[in-house]
């Protein structure tokens, strides 16, 4: 397994502790959507954002990364925008 | 208070309260003394570019600081705002100015728009050039201040309304808020729901008036703030606290279970500090999410689920409901010390409600926090606003023995059977929803007249047992009361949302598109209820 694999794993089983009772039976998949699929409002991608900050100990607003909770849409741009603030953080801490 | 005076009030009261916002990625706190300088060099700034007493100045920007001192310079400059919310943000700025006789809009430097940027329109928080306000023929001058601003409103039926502020309504608002939540100077309250929202703006001059510390943020750093901010009164929607829930009911069905048991000895611990250092511990997680001061939690807007007061109730937290409208202020609040789940609480001081005919509640004090609307008809206008102070919420309530309100239902969406019978969804609604396999549930009366059709979000999805069993609870209401009679239930896996447009930006049902959608399966015609008068 990657991390890349590892990652989607991670940002699954955020996903999964926010949603809510009536969704939980659903196989959350990369093309799975966050509102229509798993009943997740834009609180609750907020909520979901914020738990990731704090697993990786990251403050988004310190790496100048704006969220758009609009654009993330699916489990897919939750894992690719999860990818990139990673990449971000590991760039920073490098330089 | 004395809005009139609140610029000078904030210079003689020597608060060493403080505002906290987020800014460039750093948290900046500034004194009361601070807003107060901030807010002097504002009203230079609008003097400079010939804002005067009476002349309207819009503002469209999201959170953030300069927003309140603007607030406030405009206020003591006597000119009137106008609050845009987010239903304006793709209005091109002369079309505002335009249409709602602007003579000037402020506007963030961030704003899509700020290209197209005139003489006209300045910056909140940047730096100007040549900014001329224009003196405005329509607008009659106010020289006692009466209406000290327009706001925008959402209404149940989904249309924006335009309000015209009442300066005595907005102090006796403040006021009996402030009476009633009794904020100390050691306080901080959070903000994060757009500031063009009115209540928003309530709360915070009722920081600057009575002193006490107050957070601004936007709904991106809402979490952070609560963590790391501590903020120890929160006024939210039912969503965020509900969010929390979920969180509770996702934990493994064992944990759930420990911690019930826990909250509930912890419960009958004698004193409320030994309550709440236990709860703090044990329910850590949640305490800490919270910043771990919280005092004193509000949420309204729309009905929050009664297992969601019950859990955090348990966990020592308290979370109450209140209920206002923006036409008249806030009417009642559950409170510590008089608190009954279900109800909408207590009248504030200098509320009082009466009763149409209809069961409608009828707000009454000395003045509302509008005094009336614009851009609506005048039948409109004269059915909400009664009288000086009398305001019809177009709510369906009841006041019980002990003095708390209850709400009912929407005066609109009474349902009325051909057999004349008047029916309020919401009872038959909160009857189903008590059936705990059942998510959400809508009722309408059904296209034969007689009977009425229920739409139903199951918990758990597809399976037909669950369904059985919510059919079976829907027949019991129906056999205790036989003038509810729902003969046609449709299951569906859709939650209602803003996003879908089934929930109204007002987080309150969109009947009328729900039953449009849901028609076709619900087989000959599902008819939304209709209004009643």
């Amino acid at each position: 397994m990657n991390h890349v694999q590892d990652l989607e794993e991670t940002v699954i089983s955020l996903i999964a502790s926010g949603v809510p009772g009536k969704f939980k039976r659903t196989v959350i998949t990369r093309e799975t959507q966050l509102q229509k699929e798993l009943g997740l409002d834009s609180l609750g991608i907020l909520a979901l954002v914020f738990r990731f900050e704090e697993m990786f100990t990251l403050d988004l607003s310190k790496m100048k990364i704006e969220i758009n909770v609009a654009k993330l849409r699916t489990v897919s741009d939750v894992v690719k925008a999860a990818e990139n603030i990673l990449e971000k953080a590991r760039t920073v801490h490098h330089a | 208070m004395n809005l009139s005076k609140i610029v000078e009030h904030l210079a003689e009261s020597n608060h060493s309260n403080v505002v906290v916002c987020f800014e460039n990625a750093q948290v900046v706190r500034r004194t009361h003394s601070q807003v107060y300088l901030d807010v002097r060099i504002a009203c230079a700034h609008l003097n400079q570019w010939g804002v005067k007493p009476g002349m309207r100045v819009g503002i469209r920007a999201a959170n953030c600081y300069q927003w309140l001192v603007y607030d406030l310079a405009l206020i003591e400059t006597r000119a009137i705002s106008v609050a845009f919310t987010d239903d304006f943000a793709s209005a091109d700025f002369q079309e505002l100015i335009d249409k709602y006789s602007l003579s000037l809009l402020l506007v963030s430097s961030a704003d899509t728009k700020a290209n197209s940027r005139n003489s006209t329109v300045a910056f909140l928080d940047a730096e100007n050039g040549d900014v001329q306000a224009i003196p405005n023929a329509a607008v009659f001058p106010d020289y006692d201040f009466e209406n000290p601003g327009l706001v925008f409103s959402s209404g149940s039926s989904g249309r924006l309304k335009g309000l015209i502020l009442n300066r005595l309504g907005i102090e006796a608002s403040v006021d009996a808020f402030t009476q009633a939540v009794g904020p100390q100077h050691d306080d901080c309250l959070l903000l994060f729901l757009p500031i063009s929202n009115f209540q928003q703006r309530l709360m915070y001059y009722s920081a600057f008036w009575y002193g006490f510390d107050l957070i601004v943020t936007d709904p991106t750093h809402l979490f952070r703030a609560l963590k790391d901010l501590h903020p120890t009164i929160l006024i939210a929607p039912p969503m965020l606290y509900e969010a929390f829930e979920t969180r509770f009911s996702n934990l493994p069905r064992s944990k759930q279970r420990t911690a019930k048991i826990a909250g509930n000895i912890i419960r009958w611990l004698p004193r409320k500090t030994w309550r709440n250092n236990a709860s703090k511990l044990f329910f850590k997680e949640v305490h800490k999410a919270l910043g771990g001061r919280m005092r004193c939690m509000i949420t309204g807007m729309a009905p929050i689920r009664r297992s969601t007061l019950t859990l955090f109730g348990l966990m020592q937290l308290p979370l109450f409901e209140t209920y206002g409208i923006t036409e008249f202020g806030s009417i009642s609040l559950n409170l510590p010390g008089a608190c009954k789940p279900g109800s909408v609480g207590r009248l504030l001081p200098g509320v009082k409600v009466e009763f149409a005919d209809d069961g409608e509640i009828i707000a009454r004090r000395e003045h509302s926090l509008a005094s009336g609307y614009f851009e609506c008809s005048a039948a409109e206008e004269s059915n909400t606003f009664i009288a000086r102070g009398r305001v019809a919420t177009g709510d369906i309530g009841r006041i019980d023995d002990e003095g708390y309100l209850h709400l009912l239902g929407r005066k609109k969406e009474i349902v009325i059977t051909s057999g004349g019978e008047k029916i309020h969804p919401e009872i038959i609604e909160a009857e189903i929803e008590s059936c705990p396999e059942v998510e959400r549930a809508v009722v309408f009366k059904d296209a034969d007249e007689f009977s009425l059709a229920a739409v139903v979000l199951p918990r758990r999805q597809n399976d037909l047992a669950v369904r059985e069993r919510i059919e079976q609870v829907i027949e019991g209401i129906n056999d205790r009361i036989p003038s509810m009679q729902v003969s046609r239930v449709v299951f569906t896996d859709i939650v209602f949302s803003r996003e879908n447009g089934f929930l109204r930006p007002n987080l309150k049902l969109d009947r009328k598109r729900i039953a449009r959608h849901f028609q076709p399966q619900a087989g000959p015609e599902l008819v939304p209820a209709t209004r009643s008068a």
